[in-house]
């Protein structure tokens, strides 16, 4: 148990960075947090002797979450204990998206995103409209000069 | 049964080490034939079930490493389909000869040159022990204890590559690391390793056998610390027969070999305690999976008044591993 509450020390402190990194935009009132006491973890070692005495590179976490039945896999780094932290990362997004839906950190994300590129496609809209009609405007001044 | 087991394994080893060192010739002749290039897709036609056959698992995560290290892609930018990646013919004759060795066994860290442990990536080098994933969980419960203590003395007996050590220097600003080590090749790479991570400020390394008695380097005889760390050999000399062709062919089965009851060097490290740990230091050793209870049985009868048992931990997989002592 003991290694477990530290890995989740591990995550809280990723993840306070990530709210202090990230924009102000985003609502994180709701984004939950993870029980170490609900996740049942599963690590692909097999059984026979560890330690010194084998040499197994199984990098493979799988994590449940046992309230909601969310499963994670990752297999992302070289090394397993880096998976686990990472699989918890994971398994908070998923939560995250399941229990709030619209609210969850990706959808306003998303949201966030899409009003952007929104936005950057209307200036552009405008920029292109001003430049046409600066162009008009100075064809039609040079039009003028050569009447003189 | 171990010489039984060697003859086969000394040809699989010869055949892994011919695979390897055929680079120069191969790259030359391949690169000349010019730049054309092949999918990783397609290079990896029937390697799977060669790996397979060669008695290697997991060949999935083998493939993913060996290919990454080819293209020098970090391991996690690398997807999992390979879809759009390709090997110019130096790369895939590279890619060829790591699995030919890998089908010989070779360990996956000896072909790769480099494993991660915690939050460093160590050289490996061959015949140095290649760090275990539980010793990290070992590792991490140690900083656990020291990271809010002021300035830390430690000794590690036995380093290795130094991956135990340097996790700890990287992760503690605050501790000042010495080490011993009985192997010449992993002295060096201790040192190397050290250099690499810009941590040789805080950790000196000595080429040490330890003897009863002469526990340290003649230079470090009267030191005393606040810590010690080990991971002494405690494989069982009947485990032996059970180790993997990885292990036996290409690892020093010094850092195995621990005795008939896995104790043997333990039992070095915990006199050396006596007269190197401070009153009050803690010495924190990664053991097997029945030692203990033993441990603690052997500080009652032996230890009285010298060593206290003070706990013993699970590692990440829930085995009963990992004990502190402390001196009286």
């Amino acid at each position: 148990m003991l290694q477990l509450r530290s890995l989740a020390a591990v995550l809280s402190s990723s993840l306070c960075h990530r709210l202090a990194s990230n924009n102000a935009h985003l609502d994180y009132s709701r984004y939950p947090s993870l029980q170490e006491s609900d996740i049942e973890e599963t690590l692909m070692r097999g059984s026979g002797p560890g330690g010194q005495a084998v040499n197994k590179t199984n990098n493979c976490v799988f994590l449940r979450h046992l309230p909601t039945g969310l499963t994670v896999k990752c297999h992302l780094h070289r090394l397993a204990s880096k998976n686990r932290i990472e699989a918890r990362k994971i398994l908070l997004d998923k939560l995250d998206a399941h229990l709030n839906g619209e609210q969850s950190i990706a959808a306003q994300l998303k949201v966030f995103d899409q009003k952007k590129s929104s936005e950057r496609k209307r200036r552009q809209g405008k920029l292109q409209e001003m430049k046409k009609m600066w162009q008009s405007r100075e064809m039609s001044n040079v039009d003028g000069e050569t009447e003189k | 049964m171990l010489k039984y087991l060697k003859r086969p394994l000394l040809t699989l080893r010869q055949s892994a080490t011919r695979a390897l060192s055929n680079s120069t010739k191969t790259t030359a002749t391949t690169t000349a034939t010019g730049g054309r290039l092949i999918e990783v897709n397609k290079a990896l036609n029937g390697w799977e079930a060669k790996l397979k056959d060669a008695g290697v698992q997991d060949t999935d995560f083998n493939l993913k490493c060996i290919v990454s290290h080819v293209l020098k892609r970090k391991f996690n930018t690398v997807p999992d389909d390979f879809s759009q990646l390709k090997f110019n013919s130096a790369q895939l004759a590279d890619f060829e000869r790591f699995l030919e060795a890998r089908c010989a066994r070779m360990p996956l860290q000896h072909i790769i040159g480099e494993w991660d442990f915690m939050d460093i990536t160590l050289k490996t080098a061959p015949t140095v022990f290649i760090p275990r994933p539980e010793t990290e969980e070992f590792v991490r419960l140690v900083i656990d204890n020291y990271k809010r203590a002021e300035h830390v003395n430690m000794l590690e007996v036995g380093c290795g590559s130094g991956a135990m050590s340097l996790s700890m220097l990287h992760a503690l600003p605050q501790v000042q690391a010495t080490a011993i080590e009985r192997s010449k090749a992993a002295t060096a790479l201790a040192w190397e390793n050290a250099k690499l991570l810009g941590l040789q400020q805080r950790f000196e390394v000595h080429n040490h056998t330890m003897e009863t008695d002469k526990y340290m380097p003649e230079s470090l005889h009267d030191k005393r610390y606040d810590l010690i760390i080990s991971n002494p050999p405690y494989v069982k000399t009947d485990e032996f027969q059970y180790l993997h062709p990885e292990v036996v062919v290409y690892e020093n089965l010094n850092a195995l070999d621990g005795g008939s009851d896995g104790l043997r060097v333990a039992r070095l490290v915990f006199d050396l305690a006596c007269v190197h740990l401070r009153p009050g230091g803690k010495l924190w050793l990664e053991l097997g999976n029945e030692h203990p209870p033993l441990v603690k049985t052997i500080m009652h009868l032996q230890y009285e008044g010298r060593l206290k048992f003070v706990q013993s931990y699970q590692d990440q997989y829930k085995r009963e591993r990992f004990v502190q002592l402390e001196k009286v």
